[in-house]
């Protein structure tokens, strides 16, 4: 969880009665603008799809269309290409995640919907997915399609993850930033060793691997077991002798022949929730005649910004902009409570081992920390922004009251002029603020964790039995899955867990 | 704050709006080269193919063949191998070689396994539905008489924004009947990016 700290050094000198009225107008603006994230708003979904009522959470949405310049249609199709893949729908999913695939191509830009943004908040943007969430789109595509059979379809999604990702690489800056998604990597490479092509699959395995080792640095998490066999199996099928001596001696593992006429068994496990997106905001009330200097710190992404607001203007007890409030909001991650933490998997009755191959609460931390300073910039922008145009209303009052009627009494007009000017700044000033928020879309359908166990196997029928124990409800779930697999063929399933 | 304060604000405003350009396509001539993530890419598939094919060609294994069989030599490109960690159309690359040994007029090329498969296939098609006039045999298909490898290998080297890639494609012809290595040529080809 984040928190907030201010180190505040306001100046509170000389807090009239008309200041407590504007903070109290201020309080009561803020809490009836609506300061819901985009996850409560669509709470009702959610709720549903947490509970695994999938059912009802494709008919919410089914019934709840986007519009044609909806700014969150990426979104839409995501989480219903997620559910219509885990009710078993592939080929619907497939359409839908196509959409969003084509959708997230065209990267639509909304000029108007820009600039509003600049006055406003980003959530008038299009909405164009985190960078993991790009990536996703295609996985659960290629997934679909490996349940489904269609290999030549999964090799397709597996070349689309593999632009896709050199675009992410292309706008990494540094060693330090996410270049590349371990998982989705390995994914490919099991779809191209599906198809019987071991050269590109050793060549997405070989990737998987790089990335594991970069993952390391970041997330503390391992390179799975199975991966560690795939590649040195894969460099022996290819017959590189360079890279099996290497893998096989840095893994300190040897090939084993697979067994004559079997085939692969392949289980994914999609465990928990991904984090929802928050806002962390920091409203700071300035009161005239003060230099302010705040920092605004969020322990959960690890970033500190300094911020420093001289506000020297002369303090005049009859204005109603003495107290002035500016806001910034960012995004951060809360997290969704993980109900399951350990499962067992059995093949024909026998334990089987699992790798965990992706933590995608970690991966989405780092693609927004990645991109943190960008969003603070612009959102300081928009303070900029929304200060100047407060600014540009209130001389723009002044102005026009000032000329306004008889010459006579030049004086009380200017007093008014004043008074109307300071006013209009004030309540320009609360529509700023009111209107200050944090882009809190995501992808909620994804899930928190990925484990997988790749096994291979004789032809013929099997048995994989999954059972994990719901440490809220208290309850053991257990599932049987009846697999035939050919000689030669991988078959691939899925579990999911809420 | 001043209206003058206005104009970074407004400043701003154009920087952020600048990009939010639209989005358009140009159409690009074939032979144009664009180098944009410094990955091995078309020009450079067509590039190594035809500097591979033309020194093939240049080299003694050709005259010898000719002065002793008195014809073109038959040759079919058999696997190339990926051994980069990116992930390379292999099989362009294959095309631009065979358009390549084609286009010299010094050598015949026949298709590979999985080719000569589908050919065979419609061949045994034409024996059922097509007319006797127009049918084509069996039992008529030219034999290579070499037989074309490879591999591409790539040893990036990456300091802090600065990145070589250099592409290594090694490729040999061998004899059908004997094994014998007639051909060994490599290229390679470097690229520096900076980010």
């Amino acid at each position: 969880m984040h928190e907030f700290m201010q180190k505040q050094v306001i100046n509170l000198r000389h807090i009239s009665k008309i200041a407590l009225m504007q903070m109290g107008a201020v309080f009561l603006c803020l809490v009836f603008t609506s300061c819901q994230t985009y996850y409560e708003k669509h709470y009702t979904f959610n709720a549903a799809f947490e509970a695994g009522r999938i059912e009802e959470a494709e008919k919410i949405l089914l019934d709840n269309k986007p519009r044609k310049r909806a700014k969150d249609k990426l979104i839409y199709y995501a989480n219903l290409g997620t559910v219509q893949s885990i009710s078993g729908k592939y080929e619907a999913s497939n359409e839908v995640l196509e959409k969003g695939y084509q959708f997230s191509e065209n990267k639509l830009i909304d000029l108007s919907g820009e600039a509003l943004a600049l006055l406003t908040n980003p959530n008038y943007t299009w909405y164009k997915g985190e960078k993991h969430e790009m990536l996703y789109l295609n996985y659960y595509k290629l997934l679909n399609c490996l349940k489904l059979g269609d290999l030549e379809s999964a090799q397709i999604e597996a070349r689309r993850l593999y632009f896709r990702g050199l675009m992410v690489e292309s706008q990494a800056r540094g060693d330090e930033s996410f270049r590349r998604d371990a998982w989705l990597n390995y994914a490919a490479g099991l779809a191209f060793e599906a198809a019987g092509d071991v050269n590109n699959a050793h060549v997405f395995y070989k990737r998987a691997v790089g990335a594991y080792e970069e993952y390391a640095q970041f997330f503390k998490s391992k390179t799975p077991e199975a991966l560690k066999k795939s590649v040195v199996k894969t460099a022996w099928l290819n017959g590189f002798t360079s890279d099996f001596d290497f893998y096989s001696k840095k893994f300190g593992i040897q090939f084993e022949a697979s067994p004559k006429n079997g085939g692969t068994l392949v289980l994914i496990w999609h465990n928990g929730l991904s984090p929802v997106k928050q806002e962390n905001r920091i409203n700071l009330y300035l009161q005239k005649g003060g230099v302010s200097g705040f920092q605004f710190v969020n322990t959960d992404l690890g970033f500190t910004f300094p911020l420093f607001i001289d506000n020297p203007s002369n303090y005049n007890p009859r204005n109603f902009d003495n107290l002035k409030v500016i806001s910034v909001a960012l995004p951060t991650y809360v997290d969704r409570a993980l109900n399951y933490t350990a499962a067992k998997v059995n093949l024909n009755g026998k334990p089987v081992e699992y790798d965990k191959v992706e933590d995608l609460g970690d991966v989405a931390r780092k693609c927004l920390k990645d991109r943190i300073l960008l969003e603070y910039g612009k959102a300081i922008s928009r303070m900029a922004i929304k200060e100047g145009v407060r600014m540009a209303a209130k001389e723009a009052t002044r102005a026009a009251v000032a000329n306004s009627g008889n010459p006579k009494g030049q004086q009380n007009r200017k007093e008014t002029a004043d008074v109307a000017a300071s006013l209009v700044s004030f309540i320009v000033n609360v529509a700023n603020v009111a209107t200050e928020k944090a882009d809190t879309r995501g992808w909620q359908t994804l899930p928190k964790e990925i484990y997988m166990t790749k096994v291979e196997v004789p032809a013929g029928e099997h048995t994989l039995t999954f059972s994990a124990f719901n440490k809220l409800t208290g309850q053991q779930i257990e599932r049987s899955i009846e697999v035939d697999v050919a000689a030669g063929q991988t078959v691939v399933r899925s579990m999911t867990t809420f | 704050m001043k209206i003058q304060h206005l104009i970074p604000a407004i400043g701003i405003a154009v920087l952020l709006l600048q990009g939010c350009r639209s989005h358009t396509v140009s159409r690009l001539s074939p032979d144009q080269v664009v180098d944009l993530s410094g990955k091995w890419n078309d020009t450079d598939s067509k590039l190594v193919a035809e500097e591979m094919v033309k020194d093939a060609l240049a080299r003694p294994w050709r005259s010898n063949f000719q002065t002793r069989k008195n014809k073109q030599p038959v040759v079919i490109v058999g696997i190339i191998s990926n051994k980069t960690d990116e992930y390379i159309q292999v099989e362009t690359f294959i095309n631009d070689v065979q358009r390549e040994w084609i286009n010299t007029g010094f050598v015949r090329v026949v298709q590979n396994s999985v080719l000569r498969e589908a050919i065979r296939k419609e061949r045994g098609d034409q024996q059922q539905f097509a007319s006797e006039e127009t049918q084509k045999k069996f039992g008529k298909e030219l034999g290579a008489d070499y037989m074309m490898f490879g591999t591409v290998i790539n040893t990036p080297d990456v300091q802090g924004k600065k990145r070589l890639n250099v592409y290594q494609v090694d490729l040999q012809l061998a004899d059908m009947e004997t094994n014998e290595i007639v051909w060994i040529g490599n290229k390679k080809i470097k690229k520096y990016i900076t980010n």
